[in-house]
């Protein structure tokens, strides 16, 4: 087919469209769009060698410690394969971790909830136009702020000497670390408040405070995406004769929503794997016990457990998410 | 932006005032725990052995400060070059983290390119992982690049901190429209002027709540795992030295703690308050 065209094009003798021809041929299946695609590649670059040199090395290796006995060796250590023992292990043997899953699963289930309602609602209060409202924007991430800060690193500073792992070292400390009646507990305990009345304290306020605390990340998370709304919308909608009440749920709902799916992904990972967690602390535990290979097993498990939620949960709510684009 | 919003809906002074409550309920439960790191961290050491412990201060002092400020003086390394570190790595990695995650984001969510599902599904499996047990691991990992005792060993795995490209990522499929990349596209601009110019402009707000997460997060990085030459140790590690020192020196932990936030604090009121109006439906007509 293109052969003729060509054949036509050279019998005119136009040699210009001779060329042109050519040139599209050259580039066929190759269009323009395919190529922009391929710049993809270099945008994500620089993520996918960070991934690739650090991350999934280290992923492979725990694996790899998973499946075996650490024999440590002088300056360095050697790995015997025991096969899934550990992994048995931990499923049947061990009486806490399975329980620890189970109890995991279920605050889970009420954290996503309750934080993704609250931070909502607290994130479109702070948006509308309220007296000082960026003093109590400050406030309500202080949590935050304060949960990585130094009160958790006193406590961990025992950890950390001792050779283990430095848990709130780089992206750790930036993926993690939401404060928890756990931590208002040591800030209490570290301030030398009375041991009494930091139980009294702690329990009262414990229920409420845990989620309050736990939604500092999904708050701003929401603030960020009803800021980028455009006002247009809204505009045209109350002209339209649209309450406010309307335009929340047809407006504000819809544009907010892939940033729901961010904030359930963030806040089951988060239940997961915050301080305090049975899971969690059974395999810090280990972990300064020196048995790493079980931790890691049990880290796996755990991970698959995860893993399973996220895959169940990301395409329901996926379903609901309004994509402009799409 | 919103505030055209809100004035245009009816509402009352009454809605007003009890939306205002409601916030304040919440801030309180917040400040509370606060408020009293900072008033244990002005009392003088006589009243902070007072039972039951006191919400206010009777003779303020800055002697915890004082105290502070002189252990960390004392130490074997000038004060200023703690600072020098943290600030050095925060700086560093807020900024790289900020960059490659927007930069990745814009592809995995506006490009379709073979695999770019899977290096989706690797990033978001990297959310879920517990980093106390990659911990090992990654030391080893870290010992045959050769960055440990560097500040490469903090820094580089915070450029690659999965939570950011994954709330730039989401950001950018919701706010920005394809039809305003085709329109630069068509007028001819390349790939990291629209990049630049189009896209980063219009998820300003993500990516400022991404430099608070970063920063906030880097800033309280010890580093004690990867880095052991006193001299690249961060402020957090020295002040949490002092701190770890026990009951004795209670006024000086409240006053590092008050010490310690003041800067994320500055950093999140910063980016909030440069969150101004973004139009990001600005010059599409539909």
């Amino acid at each position: 087919m293109a052969d003729t065209t060509t054949k036509t094009a050279l019998s005119d003798k136009e040699a210009l469209n001779h060329s042109q021809t050519k040139k599209i041929r050259k580039n066929r299946g190759l269009d323009l769009t395919t190529r922009r695609n391929l710049m993809g590649y270099w945008f994500v670059l620089p993520f996918i060698i960070g991934l690739f040199f650090i991350y999934i090395p280290a992923l492979v290796e725990a694996f790899r410690f998973s499946m075996s006995t650490i024999v440590m060796e002088e300056g360095t250590y050697r790995l015997e394969s025991v096969g899934w023992a550990l992994y048995h292990e931990s499923l049947f043997v061990d009486p806490d971790f399975f329980r620890g899953i189970v109890e995991s699963i279920g605050s889970m289930f009420l954290n996503v909830v309750i934080i993704i309602i609250y931070a909502l609602i607290m994130a479109t209060i702070l948006n509308r136009n309220l007296a000082a409202k960026g003093f109590y924007r400050a406030i309500l991430f202080l949590p935050v702020i304060v949960a990585t800060g130094i009160v958790a690193n006193a406590e961990n500073f025992t950890i950390t000497t001792s050779g283990v792992s430095d848990i709130e070292s780089g992206s750790a400390a930036i993926a993690g670390g939401v404060f928890s009646e756990f931590d208002i507990e040591l800030l209490l305990m570290s301030l030398n408040f009375n041991d009494t009345l930091t139980g009294i304290v702690v329990s009262a306020i414990g229920n409420l405070y845990s989620i309050v605390t736990c939604s500092g990340v999904q708050l701003i998370i929401f603030l960020a995406g009803l800021q980028s709304i455009s006002p247009a919308i809204y505009e045209s909608a109350t002209v339209e004769g649209a309450t406010w009440w309307e335009s929340f749920w047809k407006i504000t709902i819809p544009m907010i929503s892939p940033l729901i799916l961010v904030n359930a992904v963030y806040t089951i990972v988060d239940s997961f794997t915050q301080y305090g967690n049975q899971v969690m602390d059974g395999i810090y535990k280990l972990i300064s016990a020196g048995d790493y290979a079980i931790a890691s097993a049990q880290s796996f498990v755990y991970l698959a457990v995860v893993g399973v939620f996220i895959a169940i949960v990301v395409p329901i709510i996926n379903k609901f998410v309004f994509y402009e684009n799409k | 932006m919103a505030r055209v919003k809100k004035s245009r809906v009816n509402r009352s002074a009454g809605g007003d005032i009890s939306l205002l409550l409601v916030v304040l309920l919440f801030a309180f439960l917040m400040v509370i725990p606060m408020y009293y790191a900072i008033i244990q961290s002005l009392k003088p050491l006589d009243e902070l052995w007072i039972f039951p412990p006191r919400f206010w201060v009777a003779n303020p002092t800055f002697k915890n400060f004082q105290d502070l400020f002189q252990n960390l003086n004392d130490s074997w390394v000038p004060f200023s070059r703690y600072i020098f570190n943290t600030l050095f790595v925060s700086i560093v990695g807020t900024f790289g983290h900020v960059i490659i995650a927007s930069m990745a984001a814009y592809s995995l969510s506006k490009k379709r390119f073979m695999g770019s599902n899977f290096v989706f599904s690797i990033i978001v499996l990297s959310l879920m992982f517990t980093t106390a047990v990659t911990g090992i691991p990654t030391f080893m990992v870290m010992k045959n690049m050769h960055f440990i005792d560097t500040y490469w060993s903090i820094i580089l795995p915070a450029f690659s901190s999965s939570l950011g490209l994954y709330l730039m990522k989401q950001h950018m499929e919701a706010m920005v429209k394809d039809a305003i990349i085709e329109a630069a596209k068509i007028d001819g601009a390349g790939e990291m002027r629209i990049f630049w110019t189009i896209v980063m402009p219009m998820v300003k707000p993500a990516w400022l709540t991404l430099i608070v997460f970063s920063f906030q997060g880097l800033w309280n990085a010890t580093g004690a795992t990867y880095i052991y030459s006193e001299d690249l140790k961060s402020l957090n590690y020295a002040v949490s030295q002092i701190v770890s020192a026990g009951i004795a020196r209670a006024g000086t932990a409240a006053a590092s703690i008050v010490f310690m936030m003041i800067l994320p604090i500055a950093v999140f009121v910063f980016s909030q308050s440069s969150i101004v109006e973004t139009m990001s439906s600005a010059g599409i007509k539909e």
